[in-house]
């Protein structure tokens, strides 16, 4: 069985605080997955909403972090899940090199960028980023490339995906599927994807090369027990959506 | 206080008044999911067939044929799980042929409740992959099945919402292998409704949006008018006109943290008293954390 930790971020804060704009449904997303894990019989190790999430759970401690904190560091459960906003971190010439999300509580910072973290080298497999433009077509693998360390698959969204009632029920139908152990990749599309508000949800798996990577991407389950590879092994990227 | 840009849209007209309907109560049973299980094209039950009751949904499982019916709201999810992606996998039928093939499976499978209901084409989705290698330049894209979806309407006027649609899922040699339906067995007529104009509901819009402090620009990037059908999992007593307002709003790039873009939806109903009362608010999960989180180096 899985362990899961789940952030959540709506409500920001005016100047001097974290300032963004305000979100309605990420508690409802980060929670309905971690319910509905746990109601498959996973553990729900962490919650942490608002002003109690913090960056330096996903950051890494070589870059001045505590992503291995057994209270709510990502490294320390197998599948995390972060509700806020998000957006590509780009260099000067405006090309994707990372992936950067919002928190409300400057703990030490008001975002996590993901060129901070080293992610899977402790016990961490999957991650949700149920934020807009995690992994932006047509090269998502550029956004999660150097933080890649044993982590076996990301979800997220290309473009936007919308903060709605109408669409809050994708953490837990995403949730329940994988929790019972519906292949990760499909059961992500169908739970995130929504024809109608043109929210375009996209799962990538690293692998040793090609077949690997789509054996992983498109057969792994939480139970399934595909190896952990170091960042040196990855030789292939491979990413799946609807459009 | 924020503006929201709402743009100029030349619209067909929008009649002054419409019927509102009742919607009739899911009928889901162990029957009726059987029922289901055999027009969609599963066998006779095996021995090992089993039928699940969950929280939201009823699920009839035999082999790989899954089909399952939510409680709340009717809609239906099948799946043929024979189908599965490898290296081989290619879709290449056209998108006439697969609306065609999709059209046939709907009438033949009794996919709607309503006999008769008029189907139309609201575009034909593809599940898609790429990969590359790190650093490398991605292979090509690969179509790997169809999603064709059609929309409903209802007496001419159009459902708009995330419900109100069939999604059927075509594999590359035209099997059906997947559908989903969010489509609510329409009642009686309850009533005549006189419908409110676009500006009156752009007008509640902006009034919304005047109250709320934003950074950046609020912009309306699609209106839609029809009648409003929930999703998966909500209760629906009557379909009613409404306006739904897409909006994205962009806060611009601060400091080391880049333009963040978001995307809502507002759905504002297009009469004055609707019948309809959704009731928006998520049971409290039972969190396994404190309300207030103390830094473990602080202990």
């Amino acid at each position: 069985m899985a362990t899961v930790g789940t952030e959540w971020i709506q409500d920001f804060h005016p100047p001097p605080g974290c300032n963004q704009n305000q979100l309605s449904w990420c508690a409802a997303g980060s929670q309905g997955f971690g319910s509905a894990m746990r109601n498959r019989g996973h553990t729900w190790n962490f919650d942490w909403g608002d002003d109690n999430a913090w960056e330096t759970d996903w950051r890494d401690p070589s870059k001045g972090g505590d992503s291995g904190n057994t209270q709510g560091g990502c490294n320390s459960v197998n599948f995390t899940y972060l509700s806020t906003h998000g957006g590509p971190v780009k260099d000067d010439a405006g090309n994707n090199i990372g992936f950067l999300a919002c928190f409300s509580a400057q703990h030490q910072r008001c975002n996590w960028s993901n060129t901070t973290s080293i992610l899977g080298q402790s016990v961490q497999r999957w991650t949700v980023m149920d934020t807009c433009e995690a992994l932006d077509l047509p090269s998502p693998w550029v956004e999660w490339w150097p933080c890649y360390f044993g982590l076996h698959e990301v979800f997220g969204f290309t473009g936007t995906s919308s903060d709605a009632w109408w669409t809050h029920w994708r953490g837990s139908d995403f949730g329940d599927a994988a929790g019972r152990g519906s292949v990760l990749s499909s059961s992500w599309l169908g739970a995130a994807y929504s024809f109608w508000l043109g929210d375009h949800p996209v799962a990538m798996s690293c692998g040793v090369n090609q077949a690997d990577g789509m054996n992983r991407l498109f057969n792994e389950t939480v139970f399934s027990g595909f190896p952990d590879l170091a960042h040196n092994q990855i030789g292939w990227f491979q990413w799946t959506w609807r459009s | 206080m924020a503006e929201i840009q709402i743009p100029a849209t030349r619209r067909r007209s929008i009649p002054g008044s419409l019927p509102v309907f009742s919607l009739r109560p899911p009928a889901v049973s162990g029957a009726a999911l059987l029922q289901s299980a055999r027009a969609l094209g599963a066998p006779a039950p095996s021995r090992g067939a089993e039928t699940i009751l969950g929280e939201y949904w009823m699920t009839f499982q035999d082999g790989p044929f899954v089909v399952a019916l939510h409680r709340r709201s009717g809609a239906l999810t099948y799946r043929d799980r024979r189908w599965t992606v490898t290296p081989e996998t290619r879709f290449d039928l056209d998108d006439r042929r697969s609306v065609a093939i999709a059209r046939a499976f709907v009438r033949k499978a009794r996919l709607l409740p309503d006999a008769g209901a008029r189907l139309v084409v609201a575009g034909v989705t593809h599940l898609r992959m790429r990969g590359g290698p790190p650093g490398g330049e991605p292979g090509p894209e690969t179509l790997l099945d169809a999603g064709v979806v059609f929309r409903r309407q209802v007496e001419g006027v159009p459902v708009i919402g995330p419900g109100g649609l069939v999604m059927v899922n075509l594999s590359g040699d035209g099997a059906v292998v997947g559908a989903d339906r969010v489509w609510r067995a329409l009642g009686k007529r309850a009533g005549r409704a006189d419908v409110v104009d676009l500006e009156r509901a752009s007008g509640r819009l902006r009034s919304i949006y005047a109250r709320k402090d934003l950074l950046g620009a609020a912009r309306v990037t699609r209106i839609e008018f029809g009648y409003f059908e929930a999703g998966v999992h909500d209760t629906q007593a009557y379909l009613e006109p409404a306006y739904a307002f897409i909006i994205e709003v962009e806060r611009p790039a601060v400091d080391d943290a880049p333009a963040l873009r978001s995307k809502t939806v507002e759905v504002i109903p297009a009469i004055a008293r609707p019948r309809q009362r959704w009731t928006m608010t998520v049971p409290r999960m039972a969190s396994p954390s404190p309300a207030r989180r103390v830094a473990a180096s602080r202990r």
